[in-house]
């Protein structure tokens, strides 16, 4: 009842992929853009006024995965959203990884 | 003569700009045919995809300078990027205006969340904070490298905006040019012309913020070099 009837426990491993992947990208640039916005005096605004935009593509298609994991009974409309949202995790890891000594040596 | 040669350029550029959107509003609004199901309407595609394109165009020249930046720590590269910015988000308001305006005949709403329409805002979104952000900080290195930072982050949703419409089935319409949607020749006169003429109105525009930037940093260079100054007398 609390999940609505659905049966979670077969999908458990999709569903752990989305979230592994999803927090992983969410945590890279999170990181990247806190240790941009530490310093400023309007943290608590910009922060997720930076965040919130650049991790909306990861969001919207873990939102998409997580939907079809749950409501579908064939996986074939898993691949594009769980594709890009590697695909940003891989870009933004990158990217975070690359400039994180920039943004700080000042 | 460098000072000379600029002039010439800004000059020349502005008969272009001046020539080409005069020649771009007479295909667009007169010289193209009208299209068969949407009527005069249609008109404005050629104008939204232009928009659209110098926009984009716009964020990855940001995106090249901001790269610079990071590496070269030249204030140049970031007055570059400042300038593609800011004229690439008067690109991308430009887009979503003037598709809110076809939207409303041919849709019958003004928006909706499709992947294409929501990328586009989003992308439109970033830049307007990418422009806020640098107003939060106060030390022009630390701003410059923060925006620089942030411009290249940013750049990542600009693909999802162009494949979008490649990706998923969307209300918006597929790309014209890809998919033979212009089937008249000056249909596609009028397409080109637009774009080339949005495109010297990006570097038109890009210039002349792009000066106004370098000035406001030379100005504030020589305003801290007679405030050092002025302390180095006081202590002595």
């Amino acid at each position: 009842m609390v999940l609505f009837n659905l049966t979670v426990w077969a999908e458990i491993p999709y569903l752990l992929l989305v979230f592994v992947v999803g927090t992983l990208g969410f945590t890279a640039v999170g990181t990247l853009l806190s240790a941009i916005s530490v310093n400023t005096k309007l943290r608590e605004v910009l922060l997720p006024l930076m965040l919130f935009p650049v991790i909306l593509p990861i969001l919207i298609n873990a939102v998409e995965a997580t939907d079809v994991i749950l409501n579908s009974s064939d996986d074939a409309g898993l691949k594009l959203p769980l594709t890009i949202m590697s695909a940003f995790t891989i870009i933004f890891g990158t990217i975070s990884y690359l400039l994180f000594e920039h943004v700080l040596e000042e | 003569m460098k000072v000379q040669l600029q002039r010439g350029v800004d000059i020349l550029l502005f008969i272009l700009l001046f020539a080409g959107m005069s020649f771009a509003l007479y295909m667009a609004l007169i010289g193209a045919p009208t299209e068969k199901t949407m009527g005069d309407i249609q008109r404005i595609f050629y104008f939204h995809v232009a928009a659209a394109i110098t926009g984009l165009t716009a964020f990855a020249l940001n995106f090249v300078a901001s790269l610079m930046y990071v590496f070269r720590k030249n204030r140049w590269w970031d007055a570059l990027a400042l300038s593609s910015a800011e004229t690439g988000l008067l690109f991308f308001c430009m887009l979503l205006i003037t598709g809110s305006i076809w939207g409303k005949p041919v849709w019958f709403v003004w928006w909706t969340w499709s992947p294409r329409l929501t990328s586009a805002f989003v992308l439109c979104l970033l830049y307007a904070v990418y422009l806020l952000i640098r107003k939060s900080f106060v030390d022009p290195n630390r701003k410059a490298m923060v925006a620089a930072v942030f411009g290249i982050v940013a750049f990542a949703d600009a693909p999802l905006v162009w494949f979008s419409i490649r990706w998923w089935r969307d209300i918006h319409p597929s790309p014209m040019l890809e998919t033979e949607g212009l089937p008249d020749p000056s249909m596609r006169l009028a397409f080109y012309t637009c774009m080339a003429a949005f495109l010297v109105l990006f570097l038109f525009l890009l210039r002349r913020r792009f000066y106004l930037e370098r000035m406001r940093n030379r100005i504030e260079w020589i305003y801290r070099r007679t405030e050092t100054n002025r302390m180095k007398g006081i202590l002595q």
